[in-house]
Parts: C-alpha cells; structure tokens; sequence
C-alpha cells in the first residue's frame, strides 16, 4: 500500500531529524542565568575559545530558578546561576554538584575577600564548594530626583503617604519580608519570629497602600514608569535598573539604606544533572576571567569579584542575602498581604 | 457492503492506527494531565519535597484560609464582568458584519481576528501602556477636556483587568455570536417585516432570541479564558486586583507548592466545566429547534 | 365585498436586478375577493410579482394602487398584505401560538384579544390541540397551516402565498389545496397564489394569470385559458393540446378557416376580436383539446383527418391514443382522449382511423 509507505518514510525522517537535533543540543552546555549573566558576545567567544556551544536561558526571578531546576531534578541544565540565600536549599534538595576548585584556575585570580570560599557563607557544605560567587549588587532604593526631595536616606519612605500611588515595589515574599524587618529594626531579618512575621506582614499591608503596582522584572518596571507618574522604586534589580532608567533619560538616582541594604552575591553552580562536568567548569572559569567580570560590572554596574568596582561604596551597610527560615510561609503571607482589600 | 471484506491488511492497520490515535490524543494530553492534577491535589508538600501521602489538607485550607474564598469569588465576579462587557462590545460588531455583504463581511472578520495572531504579553504591554497615567488613553481625555488631568483610574486596579481582559478577549466572542447571527434565516426576518414588526421588534423577538445559543458560547468562552488568566491580573492588577489565577500562578512559580496549586486548580477547573456546561446546555436548547 | 372592484392595481410595473431585467412592463389588477393565480414555469418572474406587492423588494419602474391610493414606496411592515412562505418561515424559538399571535403582538393588541383571535385562527385550520408545540415538533402539511393561520390572523387584505405546496407530496398537495379553498371561501380574503403546477392552478383558482420571461401572457378564468388560449406558450403549456400550423382563411362570421398540412380546419373565433382581425394569410395553429376528437359520429360540418394509431395508453377513466397523421412529409402527432370501456378498446396500434371535431371544439392561436 503506497500510502502505508509514505507514512512509514515520513515517520523515518521524522525520527531522523529529531535525533539530529537532539545530539545537536547534547553537545551545547545548557546555561540558566539572569539576563546579563551571559551576554551573546561572551557566549560566542567561549564557543570560539572551547568550541562548546551553549544555549542560555534567561529567568525573571528566584522562585522561576528553583521551580525550573526543582521541577526537572536538576536534568534541564548543566550550569545555572544563584544566589547565596538560595543555594543552601539546592545543596540539601541534592539538586546541584561539588566543584573541584582546583579545576578553575581564574579563582586564584579573585578579589581577597571571595579567594577562601570557606570565608563565603553559603557556599560550601561539610567541606565540599558548590558555588562559586562571581557578581554582587546591594538592592536599594531608586528614586525621582525631580520628585523625592530631599534625597531619602532610610526605606521608610516608602510609607510615606506623601508618595501614594507613585511607588514600585518587587512581588516577592521572601525580599519583601526582609527588608520590611530591617526596616523595622530586626537583628536577623532572614529568622524571624511569629510575632514579628505578624508584625512585618501588617507592616506589607501598609506599604502595600502605597504602591502603585508590583513588578517582576526591570524592563516591566521601567514601562510602568514610563507611562505612569512613579517616585520611587524598591529596586530588586539594583544598578542594572538605575542604569537603564538613566540611559531612557530619566531622573533618577540609587541609594543604599541607612537601615541596611540587602545584598545578593550570586554564584555559578554546577547542577546534579550535568552532562559534561568538564564543559560546565571551563564555563565557570570563563566566567571569572577579567575580562567578562569587569565587563559584566561596566555593562550592569553590578560588583564583580575579580575586578574592584563601585557597586556600593565602602560605608554602604550590605546585609548579604541568606536563606530564610520558611519560605513557603513566607509566600503565603505574600499571597495574604496581596490579598488584603 | 462486500467491500469492507476485501479491504487490505494493511489498510486496516492504518485505519486501526489513526482510530487509536484520535482517541490517544485527548486521553494522553487532556485526560491524563487532568488526572495526575486531581491526584496532586490530595498530596503535601513540606520543605520544598512533595510528600506522597493522601490528605485532605488542601481542600479543607482552601476552604478556611480567609483568603481564598473571597479571591474566587471575586475573581468570578471579575470574569462574569469581562463576559458581559465583551458580549456587550461585541454584538453590536458582529451584527454590523453580518450586514455587509459578501467579501466584504469576511475581510472585515478577519480583520477584527489579527490580534488573536499577536503576541499576548506584547498585546498587555500595549494595553497597559494605553491605560497609564501617561497613557494615550488619558492623552486623549484631557485633550477632549473630558479630564482636566490625567487619571490613575484605569491602570493598576480591578477597572485596568476588565478593560484589558476584555480588549484581549473580544475578538473569541465576536466569532461565535457572529456565527450564530449568520445562520439565521433571512426569510425569517422578512417574514417577520411581513407581519408588521418594526425594526426593532424584529431584532428583539427574532434575531435576538435567535443568536442567543452564540451568545452563550461567547460568554462561556472569553469567561473560561478570563479567569484562568494569570498574566493580565499580574500585569496591569496593581494592588488591588489580585485574582485567583495569580495565586494559583505563585503556587506554582514561586511557592513550588504543587499539591496545593493542584487543589486550587482543580477547584478553578471545577467552575471552568460549569461554565462551559451552561454555555453548552444554552448553545444547544435553542439550537435543535432551528 | 364585490369581486368586480379592483383591490389592487400595478400599472407598467418592471423589475431588474442590476442589469438583468426580470419583468417587463406588467400591467395587473386583483379582484377583491377573488382568488387569483399566478402561474408560469421557473424563471418567468411570477415570485417577483409577490415579491413586490408583498414589499419585500422594492420595484424598478412603475407603480402599485391599493384602491387607487399608490403604495409603492410603503414599508413591507405598513402594507395590509401578509405572507406565506415558500419554506414556511417559521420563527423556530416560538410555539405554534406564538408564531400565529406574532403579527398580532407587534401592534400591542392585548394579550387576551390575541389568545382569542391566535385560538379562532388555530380552529380555522385545524391547529387546536398542536397550540404549545415548537415548529420542529410538527409535521410539513401542520407547519403550512401554521403559516397560513400567521398571515390570515392579522386580517390582511391580500393574502400572498408563494408556492407553499411545492414541498409537499401529492397526496397532502390536493387536501391542502382544497383546504386552502375553503378557507379563502370562508374568510372572504383575496389570495394571491404563485404556483409553477397548472393542475394546482386549474383546481384552486377564480382567475389565472399566465407568465412567461418576465411578461404577463393571458389573464382569465381557467375556463377562458383552457378553451380561449390567446397565445401558442400558454395553449401548450395549459393542459394537454393538438396544434397544427398553417395559414388563416377568410373570417366566416364566428368562425374561420385555417388551411393546415392536414388539410382546410375550421374553428371557432367567438369573443376573440384579435383573431377576427387578423390578416388572410397570417400563420396561425387550429388547437384542439384531445378530448375534442372524436372516432365517428361526425356531422356535416365537422372538421375531418385521417391518421394512423401510433400508440394506445390506458390512463384509468380515460385511454389517450396517439395518432399520426398527414402525409409522410408533414406528419404530425395528434393526442385523442376518449372514455374507457370494460370491454377494452376496440382500437389497435397500427390501425386507420378517422377523425373529426366540431369547429366550435376547436380554437384559433396566432404563430
């Protein structure tokens, strides 16, 4: 029967092709990086300098990480980037790999305070380093300099009525919660008690009425405040943010709290599911040369470790990110902050 | 019929093939999904890992938590809304189409249908971009000197998610309905002239009752899209308009608590079969007396 | 009511769709009361005619009088004239009652008056017990009564029926047809009948108007159409005919010879001035019914041929034979109906036969 023969030659091909592209993206190390970790240029030249190929994919928050990397036990991808507060939770989910250091000889290169790991908290476990940090930013305040005067200096002008309606806030529990409890003058805003989680929600309440909207990523904030009358944004995205809002040619400026500004420090980690351990290391090492670290800083604006830069100054109070003491608890208290009328 | 002896082997293995793959389509990819959904739902989850133990849990917080309840509920009303203001939009389109004639009518259908062929977060952005204080929207008010300055009223609130739900959805209920003015029988609306209706009457005791079954669908339709819609509420929400599907969405996004967002989705899912259960039942009760 | 008063009146009236002319300077007037049909075969623009009066198209050239007053340009839902469709048109999502009452209930009558009239109007055509039923629930001869109840309810003064028997099967055909008359005899309302079947035209109508490619071509009673014929379209096309060319003779006071290829006919010109004018020498057909023709008993002034029998078919009441006649180079077919007998025909094929007519049996048709 002709058509019989058709299908079985059409199913043939199909599976030929589909093969062929499957063995195509066995060889290409997969990459799960926020956007500006892994620039096309940079990619092209590791591909030149290791003839790797990589496919990168960008996400938009913490939780995308970790529902991405969580929901695939760690199969979808080889190298991914997170941050210390997160990592402690991969490492005892199983869900990433120890790195032999001495694998990456860029580490001897890097700022004195990133060089002993072991310095670094978060990213070791019982002896072993699963991370390697690589880039830091503070997550402070952007504000109007047309419309917020005098310059603030403290977080609690987000409660200020006097900018009702005109703030942008981050729709994430966990940041929220935190920087709420420093605000509030919490010593340890990452292990907090139920009275000051109470305490803290009905503080997100209030804040809440003050805001305009949340966003998610930096390009959604600087639309909003582009077609709408925004003073003051709580800048998840920190100099990446402040820079492209100065490049559209707004008036604005970046301030590190007085109360103390989060900081995250993220890191290259190597996933349980990783196919070619060797490609993933010569990756990360890539990543520390000083070339893309200092580039990574002058195109973000974000610290590096291996090259100084001005990320936040030396009497900047940076509270390093860790991971908290309940983050599902932390998200459904969001999702009641949000939806309290 | 002695035809169906002498049909080749390998001919009814190929009928045999394609009479098991329509029937394996919607089992694997509809039927099965929905299934493990119902069974993730009566799972746990405790510090980040699925515990595989039957519990009722989630229903019964879905059900006592004072936040859900009021979330749905207003979410339902939300979506009833969008229904209504789509249809109300819609008809009066659809029913200028089925006036045209010929090639006309169906350039001008296609043309209302580009949209469904664009980007949905592009289309948000647009909207949104629209409704902002900045906005063209409230441009063109205050040059209308409808506003003496621009308003917040449209964006970042529960006005902002029915405006946009509906401009995105438009285009879903203007099809059935179009359809359904399109089938009906020119004569019947001649014969009602005919008996002395105006106008008027004719379009409320005829076309009217009888484009009712699309209507249905339409409604049915863009309620179903609407409220399992997470991205409009996230987008153009603000603080007020928080909606079930963005719940639903940090369940999964950001909680990784799968067997509660399972519970919650099956609940959405629940409302969902109603609505297009009702939609149905109107569809075809006017429908067979055609 | 007085059937000699003209209802309605349309004066040179033509219609075209675009380019295409669909009828030609029609001249009609409907009789109050009467039952009038018009008949002709597809295409020869009779539901154009309904169409216009009705209202449901407007006319290209010329008017329509409703008792002298112009309607022409009145909207379908202002004129006295209601319709029943070809395909019934009735509203699916209303019951029978509803359907009947709608022409009622759009002038705001009130609902007890309408309950009334919608029951009186539902006895008249036999419809009591189906009143709560939805259209799909009824079978095609109660859904034609349901329209017919619809139209007559609202009192109009022209019924306009358009073919509504053509999707019924014979039988229900010839009792709806009757019903129909009765009806019409009953309420006293003129009916104006389109039909494309002249037995449904013969059976039902007072007058008959014949159409053909847009013009009207004979406009009478069935009587006058069958025996009077004032053209060869409708002496064929109106029941069964013999015409034989030829050329017209001299008038002989109420008759007139026509000198055929079977020889000198002599037929009847009685009430027709136009044949009695017409030139020596016109070419014109004798026409003559096939029960005109008669095997023997000829009297003097009888017109006579002489033909073979060809073909013999027993037709029930009647046996039709089919005779050739005239020499070979001009034979022509002739069709003689005569009664049945018992005993069978004492006719066979193949036999000689001859043949007669009475001169006032036959008529005259110009060519």
């Amino acid at each position: 029967m002709g058509l019989k023969r058709l299908f079985l030659k059409m199913a043939t091909v199909g599976l030929g092709i589909g093969l062929m592209t499957s063995a195509a993206l066995a060889a290409n190390l997969r990459v799960l990086a926020w956007d500006g970790y892994a620039d096309a240029d940079w990619v092209k030249d590791f591909t030149a300098a290791t003839g790797i190929g990589v496919d990168v994919v960008f996400i938009g928050s913490d939780d995308e990480i970790w529902a991405k990397i969580k929901g695939s036990e760690g199969q979808d991808f080889d190298v991914f980037a997170v941050n210390t507060a997160q990592l402690q939770r991969y490492i005892k989910a199983d869900l990433v790999s120890p790195i032999d250091v001495t694998k990456l000889p860029n580490q001897k290169e890097v700022l004195p305070r990133f060089r002993d790991l072991s310095t670094v908290s978060g990213v070791t476990k019982d002896g072993k380093v699963y991370g390697i940090p690589f880039c830091f930013d503070s997550i402070g305040l952007i504000y109007d300099t047309d419309k917020v005067k005098p310059a603030p200096t403290s977080m609690s002008v987000l409660w200020d009525p006097a900018y009702r309606g005109k703030i942008l806030a981050y729709d994430n529990g966990e940041h929220n919660f935190s920087f709420t409890a420093l605000t509030l003058g919490y010593k340890d805003p990452f292990n907090l008690s139920a009275e000051q989680m109470a305490a803290v929600k009905a503080k997100l309440v209030e804040l809440k009425r003050n805001v305009l909207s949340f966003y998610t990523t930096a390009d959604e904030a600087q639309q909003i405040y582009q077609n709408n009358d925004v003073a003051l944004i709580w800048a998840n995205y920190g100099q990446q943010q402040v820079k492209a809002l100065q490049k559209i040619g707004a008036h604005v400026a970046y301030v590190n709290p007085s109360e103390g500004a989060l900081a995250w420090l993220d890191n290259w980690v190597i996933s349980k599911g990783v196919r070619d351990n060797a490609a993933a290391e010569k990756w990360i090492d890539f990543m520390l040369s000083k070339k893309v670290s200092g580039g990574l800083s002058e195109r973000t604006g974000f610290g590096n470790t291996v090259v100084e830069s001005s990320s936040a100054g030396s009497n900047d109070k940076l509270v390093w990110l860790n991971n908290v003491e309940d983050p599902l608890r932390r998200s459904d208290m969001w999702n009641e902050v949000k939806a309290t009328p | 019929m002695s035809k169906a002896g002498s049909t080749q082997p390998s001919e009814r293995h190929l009928s045999l093939l394609v009479t098991v793959l329509a029937f394996a389509l919607p089992v694997v990819f509809v039927l099965v999904p929905l299934a493990i959904f119902l069974v993730y739902s009566f799972f746990s989850v405790d510090q980040g890992t699925i515990i595989h133990a039957p519990t009722l849990g989630n229903y019964v917080r879905f059900f006592t938590d004072p936040i859900f309840l009021p979330v749905f509920w207003n979410t339902i009303v939300l979506c009833v809304s969008v229904a209504v203001i789509c249809i109300l939009l819609a008809y009066p389109a659809a029913y200028f189409l089925t006036t045209l004639k010929g090639r006309w009518r169906y350039a001008l259908l296609m043309l209302l249908l580009v949209p469904l062929l664009m980007s949905y977060v592009i289309k948000i952005y647009a909207i949104r971009s629209i409704l902002g204080l900045n906005g063209f929207l409230n441009k063109a008010l205050v040059a209308l000197g409808i506003l003496e300055q621009p308003s917040t009223l449209f964006v970042f609130n529960m006005n902002a998610i029915l405006l946009t739900l509906s401009l995105l959805l438009i285009p879903f209920a203007i099809l059935p309905i179009f359809l359904s003015l399109e089938r009906i029988p020119q004569t019947l609306l001649r014969a009602s002239d005919d008996l002395g209706a105006s106008g008027l009457q004719t379009f409320l005791r005829i076309i009217l009752p009888l484009s009712l079954p699309g209507v249905a669908s339409a409604a049915s339709f863009v309620f179903v899209l609407a409220i399992g819609d997470f991205l409009t509420p996230q987008m153009v929400g603000g603080i007020s308009g928080f909606t079930f599907g963005r719940i639903l969405y940090s369940q999964f996004g950001t909680a990784y608590n799968w067997p509660f967002g399972a519970a919650l989705s099956v609940a959405l899912a629940i409302v969902v079969i109603c609505a297009i259960l009702i939609g149905e039942r109107f569809g075809r009760n006017r429908g067979t007396s055609i | 009511m007085n059937q000699n008063t003209d209802l309605l009146t349309l004066r040179s009236v033509s219609k075209s769709y675009g380019p295409v002319p669909v009828l030609h300077d029609i001249d009609l007037s409907i009789r109050d009361g009467e039952f009038l049909t018009v008949l002709g075969p597809s295409g020869s623009g009779k539901t154009t005619v309904l169409r216009l009066i009705g209202g449901l198209e407007p006319l290209t050239t010329g008017e329509i009088r409703l008792e002298g007053q112009d309607i022409s340009r009145m909207p379908i839902n202002r004129r006295p004239f209601n319709t029943v469709f070809q395909d019934y048109a009735l509203f699916p999502h209303m019951t029978v009652s509803g359907n009947v009452g709608y022409g009622l209930s759009v002038r705001h009558i009130q609902r007890k008056e309408i309950a009334r009239r919608v029951a009186e109007a539902l006895e008249l055509v036999q419809l009591e017990r189906f009143a709560d039923r939805f259209p799909a629930q009824l079978s095609g001869g109660q859904r034609q009564r349901v329209a017919l109840a619809r139209a007559l309810i609202c009192q109009p003064r022209l019924i306009l029926l358009d073919e509504p028997l053509a999707a019924l099967d014979l039988e229900l055909r010839r009792q709806m047809q009757e019903f129909l008359k009765s009806i019409q005899r009953e309420i006293k309302t003129t009916f104006l009948f389109v039909t494309h079947d002249q037995e449904e035209a013969i059976g039902m109508a007072d007058r008959i108007c014949v159409m053909q490619a847009g013009h009207i071509r004979q406009l009478g009673t069935p009587h006058e159409l069958y025996y009077k014929p004032n053209c060869e379209f409708v002496a064929r096309f109106f029941g069964e005919n013999n015409l034989v060319a030829g050329k017209l003779g001299p008038v002989q006071g109420e008759l007139r010879p026509i000198e055929t290829a079977l020889g000198r006919l002599v037929c009847s010109i009685s009430d027709q001035p136009h044949l009695k004018a017409a030139l020596d020498g016109a070419s014109a057909f004798a026409a003559f019914r096939p029960e005109a023709l008669r095997l023997a008993g000829a009297k003097d002034n009888d017109n006579r041929l002489s033909g073979t029998i060809a073909d013999l078919a027993f037709a029930g009441s009647s046996t039709v034979a089919t005779i050739t006649a005239g020499a070979d180079n001009a034979a022509q077919r002739l069709r003689l109906r005569m009664p049945s007998r018992i005993d069978g025909s004492m006719l066979k094929s193949g036999e000689t036969v001859s043949l007669s007519f009475a001169p006032h049996e036959g008529h005259l048709v110009l060519a």
